[in-house]
């Protein structure tokens, strides 16, 4: 049904379109004037039929209306809005640069401000990168993750704990993409740093519900963080030495301003004072990480543009030499795109993308050596058209289809090891997915955008596959084993998403929004710790393994007050998730052949409301966000199979960022957090046994208990060292910036123990990652 | 990854002036229902050997567990030999006439409270300890000074084997929840297996270590590997605390249930008094 009213709908646009009067396309590139960088989500304005377009990704923008005269507004926030009259008597491509706002006065226009009510777009944020770097950073590292914490929505499993959660999902569920090149961890040093680099990134955009129909593959959200293309009007560069990594980044212009490049590089030394301590214990290890991202692109011709984007992040661990233990893991992508005009109408984008996550651990000589590998390889095509008919018509319409392969884990170790050799069976599958999109403006006041997504995925041999019998909650056994040879498809899962959001503009200051949308996701994180850790391996979907599914439903309120100096939104959601994975007791998932067999499979659910108020203006500036919320789980097999509350589940997340510009050289920050604690199991008993004694919970239960509340203060000073001088280049910043102000010993986890010096004597121990007060300083530069 | 991550964490900690930190906190526990707790095990030693009944407590409180002396317990082997067991009065119930032999089965019943519990076990082959060597930590800190023991043997040649590895100093038993010691021949079968560290605390010389090298069953593997995540829980990486699983059942599905384990194991040992630096016991 959902599919027929599609398909009428289209061609009805198309049909009006028929019949229209005489009409023209303006199309072209919104970009800085100072560096060149598209500025993605840029909007332009049609003064005489107050409607308008949005740049996209790539900064692109096209308007088709009648035969005319009009006055055109081109802005973006925190740049100066820019005014062009056109006549418009054919077809035309006119690119605009708006200047950066601290450059010349500031000018904001209402078109630019009221985003927050005027678009169609919730459960979605969208993080200025400007305003990342003044607030207070743990360690001095500006962090893309850590930030998104302080949205509504998002909540962890604990500070210092890979990756995020949104609206109630795993850690799994979030597609993240950098340039469009998945991202299977986001973490660097075991959760506490993520793996973006702040001065590459241009533009980080969450999306939490009304994901549109062109993504998928994920149950939870969208992060879709973009790189910078590079600054194409001059060689530039900027960076920063703090107390944990140093950055630089190198821009230049390619061939004057056809085209551009960016080279960014971090790295770590908390090993080079490791180096010099005279305790052997740690001067004997090795400990680093670094990442490094590069991108060029080049405007071939007005109608064609190339990109090559590439990131490379690995963390080295290394214990002793030699016969000590070491790890390493890491990420790479590469990601190749073309833009493509067709027509002024008609945008297309081709992306190439290769993903990789692997790790290898091990321990290098002597009788105990080996090495063991995991990894997920991906590569992925797809094809992003746009279509602009006319103002109120954008059609979005592509495929894409991803080829995965997995390698489990596997051993190798030398003749004279103590261990053998052991390779697990490499799993292949494909997935792909085609989509339809219109976004339709259908009168001043009600605009949606509905779209369908078909996604289907195929395990693929070679395999072997099993059955798994057994009780439910215990671990069951492989029976019935079937061959697949190279290539066979071995199960197929297709699944239709529908999405929608709709828009209902109440006023000038106010509008209620809609979604709905379905998620279908065919890879999962395996991952029976309470964080995520570097080792976890992705298992494709297989015989055994279904694809998870959510349903999310989420209504809004959004209403600007003063002069849009405030945007203020109430959001509240249910989503409803299935097939989602859980272990059984002392499950084993590293280097299981029987992988499938340790798995429980089961629902979840979560609903909330969510509370987001901006100050967007001023001197004072910055947010208070809130959650109410619940994250629930059933699984047969745990908690006398009854729903419980997810490790993630935090009653009341709240969160305020706040910003003051004191003079021209110091802006100062504080963030507060309160979260309610995570949800744990405490026992109610105790026993004996083998002289050990052993917390139990007599009523099987699972995270029956709150470790006690989260609450945290953080201060940050930037000092701008502003020269008067209009011809130096060179800018510096201090940022000064101290975590955990007050000291609060925030408990990760808090777990039973016998007394050391009394084992009869029974004790809770509260296990805080970061417990005091951690104050940094990073020095910032740009030329 | 439980060390590494200590270490890790460590190191920042001292460097970067970044501290984690464990404290005792109070908390407030519900009281659950009282269960039979069996801990239990029989063995191809000399006889007697004992099964020891105890029940469940809250769970702060700190004093030995109260002992059951007013169950019934018999047990059977496989080759249909069957023994009430002696009621010590201590809680402990002594197996005075059937020997643990390798290769059979054995079955417990115990009668307690009206409830019928009965588990089930088997004693495994066991390969002999080959040898340890004695070695000095030459990089230790000062608290960490002394003797550290390797195991040395073969690892028999059939498949899924389990073991348990005990260490005693002076005939006293290590057992502090970081003491546990089980393993599983999945990745070195049939391999001659070397330089295992058995102990994080050091030895001193003069003192006497005896090395334990015990077989047990796969499930009884199963029971330590939950025992370890339930006991050593701390940290990023922990697993999610959930109850041990137990092999004691109560015959009467809807009854209450017990806790504890009872195993079985074949032993190989040696022992010897601590000298110097590469010294080998055999």
């Amino acid at each position: 049904m959902r599919k027929i009213c599609l398909w009428a709908s289209l061609l009805l646009c198309l049909h009006s379109n028929l019949f229209a009067q005489e009409k023209f396309t303006i199309s072209g590139r919104i970009q800085a004037a100072s560096s060149g960088e598209d500025l993605i989500g840029a909007t332009v304005m049609v003064k005489e039929l107050q409607t308008g377009a949005l740049a996209n990704e790539y900064g692109f923008y096209s308007l088709t209306l009648p035969k005319g005269t009009y006055t055109l507004t081109y802005s973006f926030v925190s740049y100066t809005s820019k005014q062009e009259t056109i006549v418009l008597e054919a077809n035309q491509t006119l690119n605009v640069s708006l200047a950066d706002e601290q450059l010349e006065t500031v000018v904001i226009t209402e078109d630019a401000a009221d985003q927050n009510i005027d678009g169609i777009e919730m459960g979605t944020t969208r993080l200025d990168i400007a305003t990342l770097k003044k607030m207070p950073a743990f360690l001095g590292e500006v962090d893309v993750i850590r930030s998104i914490q302080m949205v509504p929505g998002v909540s962890t499993v604990g500070e210092g704990a890979t990756g995020f959660n949104v609206r109630g999902g795993g850690v799994d569920q979030n597609l993240i993409l950098l340039d469009e090149g998945i991202i299977y961890n986001s973490s660097h040093l075991l959760g506490f740093f993520s793996v973006f680099n702040p001065d590459a990134v241009k533009d980080v955009k969450l999306v939490k519900g009304g994901v549109p129909a062109q993504y998928g593959g994920r149950l939870s959200s969208l992060l879709d963080v973009r790189l910078k293309e590079g600054n194409s009007k001059r060689f530039a560069g900027s960076g920063g030495i703090g107390s944990v990594s140093s950055r630089l980044t190198l821009e230049a212009p390619i061939n004057e301003g056809k085209g551009s490049f960016i080279v960014a590089g971090r790295r770590s030394y908390a090993d080079l004072f490791l180096r010099l301590s005279p305790d052997e214990d740690l001067n004997s290890n090795t400990l680093f990480f670094y990442d490094l991202s590069a991108k060029a692109n080049y405007e071939i011709n007005e109608k064609n543009r190339v990109f090559l984007s590439g990131y490379l992040g690995r963390d080295v661990f290394e214990f002793g030499q030699g016969t000590g233990f070491n790890i390493n893991w890491g990420n790479a992508t590469a990601t190749l795109r073309w833009n493509h005009t067709f027509n002024p109408k008609l945008f297309v984008n081709f992306t190439g993308v290769y993903s990789n996550y692997d790790y290898s651990l091990g321990i290098p000589e002597g009788v105990q050596n080996f090495e063991w590998r995991s990894d997920i390889v991906s590569y992925n095509a797809k094809a992003d058209f746009g279509y602009y008919i006319n103002p109120n018509h954008t059609l979005n319409f592509g495929a894409n289809a991803i080829f995965y392969t997995f390698q489990p884990g596997e051993i190798d170790a030398s003749e004279e090891s103590i261990f053998n050799d052991v390779t697990l069976d490499e799993q292949n599958a494909i997935e792909w997915a085609a989509y339809v999109d219109h976004e339709y403006k259908i009168n001043s006041r009600l605009f949606a955008q509905y779209g369908l997504r078909l996604s289907s995925y195929t395990y693929l041999g070679e395999a072997t596959v099993y059955d798994y019998v057994g009780e439910v909650g215990e671990r069951r056994e492989r029976t019935n084993p079937q061959e697949f040879g190279a290539g066979e498809p071995i199960v197929t899962y297709t699944n239709l998403e529908p999405r929608i959001s709709m828009r209902y503009r109440l006023n000038e200051v106010s509008s209620i929004k809609a979604t709905y949308n379905r998620m279908a996701q065919y890879v999962h994180l395996i991952s029976s710790t309470t964080a995520a850790s570097p080792t976890d391996v992705w298992s494709p979907s297989t015989k055994n393994i279904q694809p998870q599914l959510a349903d999310q439903v989420a209504l809004g309120y959004f209403r600007n007050f003063k002069d849009n100096m405030f945007e203020a939104s109430i959001e509240a959601y249910y989503k409803d998730m299935s097939n989602q994975i859980d272990y059984v007791d002392g499950a084993q998932v590293l280097l299981n052949d029987d992988l499938e067999g340790e798995l429980l499979y089961g629902q979840g659910r979560s609903y909330g409301v969510e509370l987001f108020i901006r100050k967007a203006k001023g001197r004072l500036n910055g947010w208070v966000s809130y959650t109410l919320s619940r994250s629930e789980r059933q699984i047969d097999g745990i908690n006398q199979n009854d729903w419980y509350p997810a490790k993630y589940d935090r009653t009341h997340n709240l969160s305020v960022v706040s910003l003051f510009d004191l003079n021209q050289n110091w802006t100062l920050g504080a963030n507060f957090t309160y979260t309610t604690g995570v949800a744990t199991t405490f026992p109610n008993a105790r026993y004996e046994v083998d002289g050990l004694i052993v917390p139990h919970n007599t009523e099987n239960s699972r995270n029956n208990y709150r470790v006690p509340d989260y609450h945290r203060l953080d201060f940050s000073a930037t000092y701008n060292n502003r020269i008067k001088n209009e011809s130096r280049k060179w800018k510096s910043s201090w940022a000064f910036s101290i975590y955990n102000v007050y000291g609060r010993r925030n408990p990760f986890t808090v777990y039973f123990q016998q007394n050391e010096d009394n084992p009869v004597q029974t004790e809770a121990v509260r296990l805080s990652i970061f417990a005091s007060i951690i104050p940094s300083v990073t020095y910032n530069f740009e030329f | 990854m439980k060390s590494a991550y200590k270490v890790i964490l460590f190191s920042l900690c001292g460097l970067l002036i970044l501290t984690s930190c464990e404290d005792v906190i109070d908390v407030d526990l519900d009281q659950g229902e009282v269960l039979l707790a069996v801990d239990g095990v029989i063995t191809d030693q000399p006889l007697p050997q004992r099964v020891r009944l105890t029940t469940t407590a809250p769970y702060f409180e700190n004093e030995s567990a109260p002992v059951v002396t007013n169950a019934t317990v018999v047990l059977t082997d496989s080759e249909g030999n069957t023994e009430t067991l002696t009621n010590m009065g201590d809680g402990n119930y002594e197996i005075r006439t059937i020997q643990g032999i390798v290769g059979n089965s054995y079955f417990l019943t115990i009668n307690y409270e009206g409830e019928t519990y009965e588990a089930s076990t088997a004693i495994r082959p066991v390969p002999p300890i080959d040898s340890v060597l004695v070695e000095d930590d030459e990089i230790a800190d000062e608290d960490e000074e002394g003797l550290y023991i390797f195991y040395y043997g073969q690892e028999l040649p059939t498949e899924n084997d389990h073991y348990r590895i005990k260490l005693y100093r002076d005939d006293e038993l290590l057992n502090t929840p970081e003491d546990l010691i089980y393993i599983r021949d999945e990745f070195v079968d049939g391999n001659y297996i070397q330089d295992i560290q058995l102990n994080d605390e050091p030895f001193q010389s003069g003192e006497n270590v005896r090395v334990e090298f015990l077989s047990i069953t796969e499930d009884n593997y199963e029971f330590y590997v939950e025992l370890d995540n339930q006991i050593n829980n701390g940290g990023l990486f922990a697993n999610p605390p959930a109850n041990v699983k137990t092999n004691i059942r109560n015959v009467n599905p809807e009854g209450r249930p017990a806790v504890g384990y009872f195993g079985g194991s074949a032993i190989s040992s040696l022992e010897g008094v601590l000298t110097e630096n590469g010294q080998v016991i055999k």
